[in-house]
């Protein structure tokens, strides 16, 4: 049997727009009305799922760069219009890079491993540097008995 | 709210990092009202972009004593309205329902509760299809109300339209979405 309440007040009792007086009405009415309890049962459902609708959006990959685009575009109109805005962003990007650098260099310089690092290039030298300078001393001593037998 | 404050202060000069992130900040908060308005992504990102540009081109006459959202959401909602669609966009994209019976199969193996699964998956193919096909105005009250969480009063000054006519249009939205999730489960 189709249930003649205005089905406009389940909607509000719903999402709890309802005046007071409307809503004792309309609870006693759903008490024995199963039209009207199959009707709010669908009306929520409605809700979660337009809910996870809105909230289940895919944001696409080119939003990000849009977003930059349309910044970097908007920026440069202005600067065109103005000069002291370009001066601005330019000096504002040095600062930016220069910011970039000076903290690069504060990670390597508490790089807990450049100790080791010195250390392991220090004993490689100290390894070859004995080598290295008879290798050099022989070097010289050649080359000076070259240049005497030459002036000889 | 005064990092953000300061954020606009700056983009009141101009300055370029600072309007890439304002604009990095509400991109998402953007293209989703857009989204929820059109149900098209290429509408929705061109929408958002428009609104980049108003905002910029009217950043100067914003008041920083008040709160930066409600502006841009005004800017938002008109520029949702006034955008004039070339192609009706009502198109359902192709992978659609493959995509759903996807969703449908992985349901099949994997979960006990079957046809109460099946049918959450069914209702909300069909809230998806039916917001698609509902009257612009209807999605854009939806969007205000369900997404950015808006009372109707709130709504109706944002719109500037009669607060019962706001209260309408959900109601005929949702009774619309009803008596075809009705036919559906009668099918």
């Amino acid at each position: 049997m189709c249930c003649k309440i205005d089905k406009e007040l389940l909607y509000a009792l719903d999402d709890k727009t309802i005046e007071p007086l409307e809503k004792i009405f309309i609870e006693e009415h759903i008490k024995y009305c199963t039209n009207c309890q199959k009707d709010l049962k669908l009306i929520a459902i409605i809700n979660e799922n337009i809910k996870d609708e809105l909230f289940d959006i895919e944001f696409p990959d080119k939003l990000s760069i849009i977003s930059q685009l349309v910044a970097e575009n908007c920026i440069s109109q202005m600067e065109n219009v103005d000069l002291k805005y370009k001066i601005h962003n330019i000096i504002d990007t040095y600062k930016g890079i220069s910011k970039v650098i000076t903290k690069s260099s504060v990670v390597y310089k508490n790089n807990p491993y450049n100790n080791f690092i010195n250390n392991s290039i220090g004993a490689t030298f100290n390894f070859i540097k004995v080598p290295i300078k008879h290798m050099v001393e022989n070097k010289i001593n050649e080359m000076n008995i070259f240049k005497k037998l030459k002036l000889g | 709210m005064e990092i953000e404050k300061k954020l606009i202060s700056r983009c009141k000069n101009y300055d370029k990092s600072s309007f890439m992130e304002l604009f990095k900040i509400y991109e998402r908060y953007l293209y989703r009202i857009c989204y929820s308005y059109t149900q098209n992504e290429q509408d929705s990102l061109d929408i958002v972009q428009e609104i980049y540009i108003k905002v910029f081109k009217n950043i100067l006459s914003f008041d920083e004593a008040l709160p930066f959202r409600p502006w841009l959401r005004r800017i938002s909602v008109n520029s949702c309205l006034n955008f004039k669609r070339k192609i009706k966009s009502n198109v359902i994209s192709l992978n659609y329902e493959y995509a759903s019976e996807l969703c449908l199969e992985d349901t099949i193996v994997s979960d006990y509760n079957l046809e109460e699964e099946v049918e959450k998956k069914e209702f909300k193919k069909i809230i998806k299809a039916g917001l698609k096909n509902l009257p612009d105005n209807y999605r854009m009250v939806i969007a205000l109300r369900y997404y950015d969480d808006l009372s109707y009063l709130e709504i109706s000054e944002l719109l500037k339209r009669p607060l019962g006519s706001i209260k309408t249009d959900l109601y005929r939205a949702k009774a619309i979405l009803k008596r075809q999730l009705e036919s559906e489960m009668e099918a």
